[in-house]
């Protein structure tokens, strides 16, 4: 109880509090900037982390880092232009009910579901965090590979009524993420005889270029479409308020996919955006009414955000107890860690208590500061909604330029993202579904890794996937989400076949 | 209506031009000397384009053979100026032109020139909101990456 109070009295100081403030502020901001991602900010704030208390430095990243991920969502829901690859999942319905004149209501929800789940992955954090750094250290590139199998059903659940269409997208998305040199022999292979493809395609320029170029390719033909909205948008109408009916909806998809975001924040190397996906992918598959999702299903908004916002707890947990980094963010704060003197791993827990206690206490201010931040930004965000086409589509595509340049520094890359906006204006035209093509070029390095690790590690032999109960039970689920999937396509199929004793009208 | 021959459409040409990438993936893979225990660093992408290559026939058979549509009876209102297909070639074009001029003209020139072409394209016709978006924007935006982010733009190579 002691340590409690000494870290209440820590962070309840006017220099913690603003600092966790700015960062979050300024998360939010680069979180909703297409390009700019939330690593970069957090590496371009460490070193002014190291001029403050280490308790202070840290509550401004952690701030950056909660209100990044949270960010992505804005521009995702606003203009179907994720900020970050996380937010793709996300823009799926979001944007949908944006269009609908419902922006207010995906915002909301966007914020909540996403609080909850800090909330959640906040807890297990305090509560949890040895024994799920214990059940992290049981994953290795078997499971890695399972986990990665079980994420790619989600093709066949997001493609459904357009299956072959769905599953080339995947393909499609798998190979695109071959490219380049090999990540365990740095050999080169499909380089095509361009230097620049030497490191891959650019994923920031392949979910910009499918999202936002592409979609600006579908409003230029017809250029005089109105502004979503004429007049102020009030966050008190009706359709930007949340009924009992939609957390009636989203409640128990945000309470399941947040625990299973923990998880998967827990195990180093799946990050945000894999959690989003499956997340998606599982409430789409359980829904009894699947084909809501895409067309504004608001659940949909809540298991992306909900699946979003639950790593980034998560990720501290193989941090703070093993000195393992969750993802790229958490390996940059470690350096905060380190130049404060502070060796994360066991140890920490016991000679550095008092600050423990006080890192807790600040991940969960955090958490309370991001909602009242991000419920007084919603009015200012929902205007967005009320800029003309002529206005906000040449400043998408500056900004989408922009945004690919100052990531990847490479020209290359910015007309790369010129040709995924063609490729994903064409899958719009002839009704392929993008998300798979998203998907697979997430989960092909996850999968490629984990497959060949495994097969050196059991000297060429395939059994290692199931004599590994982890990895055997992610398989099985995995079949069980083909199973479910093929039903459910196989009776649409049935459904939209018109019967032949019927007789046809005209 | 009933249902006729089956003309081209776009699923068609997608499925042909999947076609006619993996083939050239396909020879750029095998012409690799593949390194690797077990499983080679080609075995992987093989194995995808194939699949990529077959799901792509399979479209094309589909496209193909299915029935014709009846056609839209109603279609959409039509939209004075160019045709759609013209304007997304258009704003395409353009945008290449102006990744293109990034590096001889600067950020700032080429963005705010583009911005007043795509401004034109997407229908606005008041001159003065057009210049006044056509700098404001590109504007804010060096200034946010450039003084806050400090992440330098494209500069004018051709005035240096």
């Amino acid at each position: 109880m002691d340590l409690l109070f000494a870290g209440l009295e820590q962070v309840f100081t006017v220099e913690t509090l603003s600092l966790i403030a700015i960062g979050l502020i300024v998360g939010i901001i680069i979180g909703a900037i297409p390009g700019l991602n939330v690593p970069l900010a957090v590496a371009i704030a460490l070193p002014i982390t190291f001029k403050l208390s280490p308790i202070g430095g840290l509550a401004m990243l952690v701030g950056i880092y909660k209100g990044g991920t949270y960010g992505g969502s804005l521009s995702a829901v606003l203009i179907n232009v994720p900020g970050t690859p996380a937010a793709a999942a996300t823009a799926l319905d979001g944007a949908a009910l944006t269009r609908q004149g419902k922006a207010g209501k995906a915002l909301r929800m966007s914020l909540y579901a996403s609080i909850i789940a800090e909330v959640i992955s906040d807890l297990a954090l305090i509560l949890f965090a040895v024994p799920v750094a214990a059940f992290a250290l049981k994953i290795g590139p078997p499971e890695t590979f399972s986990v990665g199998v079980f994420a790619l059903t989600l093709v066949g659940v997001l493609s459904q009524g357009n299956m072959l269409k769905g599953v080339m997208a995947g393909a499609l998305g798998l190979l695109l993420s071959t490219f380049g040199v090999d990540p365990l022999t740095g050999d080169f292979r499909l380089t095509l005889g361009f230097d620049a493809l030497s490191g891959g395609w650019s994923f920031i320029a392949l979910v910009i270029g499918v999202f936002a170029v592409a979609e600006a390719l579908v409003k230029v033909e017809r250029p005089l479409e109105k502004p979503m909205a004429m007049g102020t948008v009030r966050l008190s109408d009706p359709d930007h308020r949340l009924s009992r009916d939609d957390w009636r909806r989203s409640l128990p998809v945000i309470t399941r996919s947040a625990p299973i975001g923990v998880l998967i924040g827990a195990i180093p190397g799946l990050g945000a955006a894999v959690s989003a996906y499956l997340n998606y992918g599982i409430t789409r598959n359980l829904s009894k009414t699947p084909e809501r999702f895409g067309q504004g299903a608001i659940e949909g908004v809540a298991a992306a955000e909900s699946g979003n916002n639950a790593v980034t707890s998560a990720t501290f947990v193989p941090l703070l107890t093993l000195g393992v980094p969750g993802d790229v963010i958490t390996a940059i704060m470690l350096g905060a860690f380190i130049v404060h003197g502070l060796i994360p791993g066991p140890a920490l827990f016991e000679q550095n208590s008092a600050f423990i206690a006080a890192f807790f206490v600040m991940v969960v201010v955090t958490t309370g500061l991001h909602l009242i931040i991000g419920r007084l930004g919603m009015p200012l965000f929902v205007q967005t909604t009320r800029i003309s086409n002529k206005f906000l589509f040449p400043a998408i595509m500056v900004l989408s330029v922009t945004g690919v340049y100052v990531t990847t520094n490479s020209f290359f890359d910015v007309f790369t993202m010129l040709g995924f906006g063609l490729l994903g204006y064409f899958m719009i035209k002839c009704s392929f579904p993008v998300a798979p093509l998203l998907i697979g070029f997430i989960l092909g390095p996850l999968i490629e890794i984990g497959l060949r690790q495994s097969v050196i590690m059991s000297r060429g032999s395939f059994d290692i996937f199931l004599t590994r109960p982890l990895s055997a039970a992610f398989l099985a689920l995995a079949a069980v989400s083909v199973v479910i999937v093929g039903v459910r396509e196989w009776r649409l199929a049935r459904r939209n076949t018109p019967n032949p004793k019927t007789p046809e009208g005209d | 209506m009933g249902t006729g021959r089956r003309r081209p459409g776009g699923d068609t040409w997608i499925a042909l031009g999947l076609i006619a990438a993996n083939a050239v993936f396909l020879r750029d893979l095998f012409d690799t000397e593949p390194g690797g225990a077990y499983l080679k660093t080609t075995t992987l992408p093989i194995a995808l384009s194939v699949s990529l290559t077959v799901l792509s026939v399979l479209l094309l058979g589909w496209s193909l053979l299915r029935p014709a549509a009846p056609q839209a009876e109603a279609a959409a209102e039509p939209v004075p100026g160019p045709p759609p297909a013209v304007r997304v070639l258009a704003a395409t074009l353009l945008t290449a032109g102006y990744i293109a001029a990034l590096p001889w003209f600067g950020y700032l020139m080429s963005s705010c020139a583009y911005f007043a072409a795509m401004s034109l394209l997407y229908g606005n016709r008041n001159p003065v909101s057009i210049v006044a978006v056509m700098v404001a924007v590109p504007l804010a935006l060096m200034l946010f990456f450039e003084q806050y982010m400090i992440v330098l733009l494209p500069s004018a190579g051709l005035f240096e």
